[in-house]
């Protein structure tokens, strides 16, 4: 599974309510190239390490609003502390997508840690309700709808490859204008909305 | 007997309240010791213990995005951590929270990590693109929200040098 096919699996369930925050990188890229004209997307560009953060802020603001939110295993392992501090407030609606692929990607393929790390068994020592590791996008379909189902935080670690694979355009939206597509969306749809 | 606390800290901790905060993000410092209890405290507000003064940078931008108005509390060796999400997430994306800063060092006599920040607190605010605003002793509110107002639209940082909370 390369991330393009683990994006594309997620991507396919969501009701159109959910706000999916994507990392830094070939994930945010690889994001928008799937589904440039959806406005509740957030795009981070820079601040390697700070999606989850964001999604985590989200969802404390937004208690009703599903947040997805895709990072790498080194966007991870840079803010590790993040899981704790998600374990902590225990948003039941976070659900929170790592792919991994034991790579920095975006920089050239360089080896990330992540092989001697059990993310999934940290996770749920740091307070989540549930974690996963998946192999196969019919697992991980089968996770992701059951994560929608219950109460979060879950985490998914998604083990994927993406050696050979054709790079995704930049997003070609300016920050600013990815933030007000995303905030003017946010006031006009109702979380518990399906509009998709 | 114990000295009487002072009312500054609650003066300031209203002011930031009637300036619409209702979300704080933070990583402890003693110079904000006072203002941070009252966060603790407050079932008004929601309060974010955070781990790292970036993560509490970016959960308060998480927060703005979902319609609260937050503050993030911190020591200024912070804004050493902060850098990166400090230009490229929230001033690049224009998503603002209120900073309030505690000001280690500001003095030469503080332990000496504190004076290796202290004197390049101002300018790396500056650099970082927060806009310093430092509260005078004894603290004046309507100094600090007409401070607010005119940095309408820039990301503030007060900054509380020692004895101004005390």
């Amino acid at each position: 599974m390369t991330t393009k096919d683990a994006l594309s699996h997620v991507f396919q369930l969501l009701t159109g309510a959910e706000v999916v925050i994507t990392s830094n990188g070939y994930i945010s890229r690889n994001a928008y190239s799937l589904a440039p004209e959806l406005p509740n997307r957030f795009y981070m560009l820079g601040s390697m390490g700070m999606a989850s953060s964001i999604a985590l802020g989200l969802t404390l603001a937004q208690p009703n609003r599903q947040v997805i939110v895709v990072e790498g295993d080194g966007n991870l392992l840079m803010s590790f502390g993040i899981l704790p501090q998600i374990g902590h407030h225990r948003p039941k609606n976070l659900i929170h997508v790592v792919l991994d692929n034991a790579r920095y990607q975006t920089t050239g393929g360089q080896t990330t840690i992540s092989p001697g790390v059990q993310m999934a068994t940290v996770a749920v020592a740091a307070g989540y309700r549930r974690a996963e590791v998946v192999t196969s996008c019919a697992d991980l379909t089968r996770l992701m709808t059951e994560a929608q189902r219950a109460d979060g935080p879950t985490m998914i670690t998604v083990r994927v490859s993406d050696s050979g694979e054709e790079i995704a355009p930049r997003v070609a939206l300016r920050p600013v204008e990815i933030k007000n597509r995303l905030q003017n969306w946010l006031c006009a749809v109702d979380p518990s909305s399906r509009n998709s | 007997m114990a000295e009487p606390r002072s009312d500054a800290p609650a003066l300031l901790y209203r002011t930031l309240k009637s300036c619409g905060i209702d979300f704080v993000a933070g990583v402890p410092c003693s110079l904000l010791a006072p203002i941070f209890e009252l966060a603790e405290n407050d079932t008004d507000i929601i309060y974010v213990p955070a781990v790292r003064e970036d993560i509490a940078v970016a959960v308060a931008c998480g927060a703005i995005l979902g319609g609260r108005k937050p503050a993030v509390f911190m020591q200024n060796s912070g804004l050493g951590t902060c850098g990166d999400v400090l230009l490229t997430l929230s001033s690049m994306y224009q998503i603002s929270p209120l900073f309030v800063i505690g000001w280690r060092g500001c003095e030469e006599k503080d332990s000496p990590e504190h004076v290796m920040f202290g004197p390049k607190t101002v300018s790396l605010c500056r650099q970082l693109n927060l806009k310093p605003h430092v509260l005078a002793h004894p603290f004046a509110p309507s100094r600090l929200r007409a401070a607010l107002r005119r940095n309408d639209g820039a990301t503030t940082a007060i900054l509380v040098g020692a004895g101004i909370l005390s």
